[in-house]
């Protein structure tokens, strides 16, 4: 590998429905300031920046990084904007990451944003993201898909209503310690089952909220890093990409609709490169990408928690509560916060503060190492990194 | 940095720029990614990674990569995508490689502008409180900035772009040990600030030119030739002034007035590969409204 790289600061704002006290420029400002004044740095000491948003048919703009440069003081500097879907914090983290490893630049600002409040109908939005001759007219959207998924993992992996409403009631009381999370609120299991339904098996609190907001992180060179007060350092990176066809997802006793093999060879590359052999043992903290409550537990297996069909188990263990062995999503995780082009670079950053030790209450106790993941379409492009808190290997 | 990069040009294939090409856009793109992997003596078991350069609102469709992993041949590959002209697309897919991640990448963009309406989508680059509803188009933008720029009204016209469709794609690896290939050793990028009527309108252009020239450790003056692309109507003399090179060692990649979006960048680039001028070569797209932000590489022919 090249230089070494690591996280001197992330900021992000406060999550919520619409933010009509600003424009979209000064969403990205907030963040970006507050990602500045974490890393102790200013914009002098930034070399380059990368931009992730999804589609920007949410902002109602063509290229908004071009808009919003004033904002995160990319003007005079090399700026790219990456956009996969849902994945795309975590592909600008990555894309961030391998400019600085290769002696690129020193420094990388990565922003991330989206206000998908600013269009009249999301779902809308996300209809024109399938094939337009054959699906469109099916209005697929990322609730049915989603559904899909779930109704399959149900019938044939062993995941219950119980499972899913037990995963929604941990994050959204982890969200409670989260001061940037968009949803606060207390949940029974209960609550969960008796939400209003929206598509079989999902019901309203077993999905993500649309969210607005916007996220930044300052990535450095070893060098740089090492004289910073506090660093989390960027171990390995993964990223690998599914079929786009559901139906060629779905091969007997080969692959499922239900699982997310994409994830695990991008988790698996970025195992590889940090040395992590076994998960359970290696890694203290995991902040994944699950909007939905079904794609946590199939995510535990695709991170090698839990066996194939097994990642049940580890609901039932409790495991992956903010005091079980595994925690997963102290933070809330994107069900109780998700603007789209952000959320996986919140993921990102939130990794780094637990094992730089500041994450606040929600605070993984002696985290040292952690996964973070990233999702984008319909389960098919994925990103995984390990942070941690030393620049040497895992090792098991 | 203290070694110029050594990016290995191994392959590339392109449908060329027709103002329509039959066929779905799926299928043009295979057919310029499996040429390049092809023309590269590969197969695509060999392609590491992928990273193109696409955007959802020229294609007319929200993540309008989805449906591209098949003509992309990404399936448990990294796959990357920039929102910009295809040289940084490039320029990310060097990082990729240089930074040890990948051996060999796959680098696509493509154009299918005569199913869009150009029009339409022109105003949506302006932001919608103060700019858009001026009804200002992109080369009425550009001629107020150069206007302020030089000090003095200018006289332009109403520009002869015509939107045109392509697919165009480059495999790149390592430089070390093979035989006579082209190789990228520089790369450069700047954006200039959005839609300010003052600061000089060459900016990001020649901020672009001199990191790429830097990094190769190349002097501009040393330059063989200088393929632009994004710069339909601006005066040879003032860019060869404004970027250091003399005037006859720039090249405006045909057809000129084509617009083919973000693919622009890499056919410029396939261009300056093919012909294989002695010495280094620079290769500049320029974008955005107003001249906002430029990418370059440089190249060189073993």
């Amino acid at each position: 590998m090249g230089e070494a790289v690591a996280v001197l600061g992330f900021g992000q704002t406060k999550f919520v429905t619409t933010r009509p006290d600003v424009s979209t420029p000064e969403l990205v400002f907030e963040a970006v300031s507050r990602a500045l004044s974490d890393a102790d740095c200013d914009l002098g000491d930034i070399d380059a920046v990368v931009f992730a948003s999804a589609p920007e048919v949410f902002e109602g703009v063509h290229e908004p990084e071009r808009w919003c440069i004033d904002a995160f003081g990319g003007a005079g500097k090399p700026v790219v904007r990456v956009h996969t879907g849902g994945a795309t914090g975590g592909s600008g983290a990555m894309t961030g990451a391998r400019l600085v490893q290769a002696g690129f630049y020193d420094s990388v600002l990565v922003v991330g944003l989206q206000r998908t409040s600013e269009a009249a109908d999301a779902q809308q939005v996300f209809t024109t993201i399938f094939d337009p001759v054959y699906e469109q007219d099916v209005q697929l959207n990322v609730i049915t898909t989603v559904a899909m998924s779930a109704s399959r993992h149900i019938a044939l992996y062993g995941l219950t209503e119980d499972h899913m409403a037990w995963i929604s009631t941990k994050n959204f009381g982890n969200a409670l310690r989260n001061p940037f999370a968009h949803l606060h609120k207390e949940i029974t299991e209960q609550d969960v089952k008796s939400s209003k339904l929206l598509a079989w098996p999902l019901r309203l609190l077993h999905a993500c909220p649309r969210s607005d907001g916007a996220a930044a992180v300052v990535l450095a060179s070893g060098d740089r890093a090492r004289r910073a007060a506090h660093k989390a350092w960027v171990l390995g990176f993964g990223s690998a990409a599914d079929v786009y066809r559901i139906g060629d997802r779905i091969k007997e006793g080969d692959t499922d609709f239900a699982w997310q093999p994409a994830l695990r060879w991008a988790v698996d590359q970025a195992y590889a490169e940090a040395g992590v052999r076994d998960p359970r043992r290696d890694l203290d903290v995991i902040e994944v990408y699950a909007p939905f409550s079904n794609i946590e537990v199939a995510a535990y297996e695709e991170m090698r928690l839990a066996p194939s069909g097994q990642g049940w188990k580890l609901v039932e263990s409790g495991a992956t509560a903010m005091d079980g062995d595994i925690p997963v999503c102290p933070s809330g995780g994107c069900m109780t916060a998700n603007p789209i082009g952000a959320t996986g670079l919140v993921r990102f950053g939130e990794a780094a503060l637990q094992v730089m030790g500041r994450a606040g209450d929600h605070q993984v106790d002696g985290a040292r190492r952690a996964l973070a993941t990233a999702t984008g379409g319909i389960n098919q492009f994925f990103t995984a990194a390990v942070l941690s808190a030393e620049l040497e290997q895992a090792s098991s | 940095m203290t070694e110029p990069p050594r990016i290995r040009v191994a392959g590339t294939a392109s449908l060329g720029v027709q103002p329509e090409i039959a066929g779905p856009l799926d299928e043009l793109i295979y057919k310029a990614t499996s040429g390049a992997i092809a023309d590269a003596g590969l197969t695509i078991a060999d392609i590491d990674g992928v990273c193109m350069a696409a955007s959802d609102v020229l294609d007319g469709r929200g993540i309008s990569t989805m449906t591209l992993t098949g003509s992309m041949g990404s399936l448990k590959k990294s796959e990357l995508r920039v929102c910009d002209d295809s040289l940084a697309a490039v320029r990310v897919a060097a990082a990729e490689i240089m930074s040890g991640a990948s051996d060999i990448v796959l680098v696509a963009a493509w154009s299918k502008l005569s199913d869009a309406d150009t029009d339409a989508i022109a105003p949506l680059s302006l932001e919608p409180a103060y700019h858009r509803p001026l009804g200002l188009r992109p080369a009425t933008i550009q001629a107020l900035r150069e206007s302020s720029t030089l000090g003095r009204p200018i006289l332009t016209t109403a520009s002869d772009q015509w939107p045109a469709d392509t697919a165009v794609a480059m495999v790149l690896g390592r430089g070390n040990g093979q035989p006579s290939s082209p190789v990228l050793t520089g790369f450069g990028a700047s954006m200039g600030r959005y839609l300010v009527p003052d600061g000089d309108l060459g900016a990001p252009l020649r901020d672009a030119t001199e990191r790429a020239c830097r990094m190769a450790s190349v002097e501009r003056r040393d330059l063989r030739g200088a393929y632009l692309v994004g710069l339909s109507s601006f005066d040879d003399r003032r860019l060869a002034e404004s970027l250091g090179i003399p005037e006859q060692a720039i090249e405006h990649v045909e057809p000129r007035e084509a617009d083919i979006g973000y693919a622009a960048g890499l056919h410029a680039l396939r261009t300056a590969v093919q012909e294989q001028r002695r010495g280094p070569v620079l290769v500049v797209s320029v974008g955005g409204v107003g001249m906002q932000s430029a990418n370059a590489v440089v190249v060189e022919a073993e």
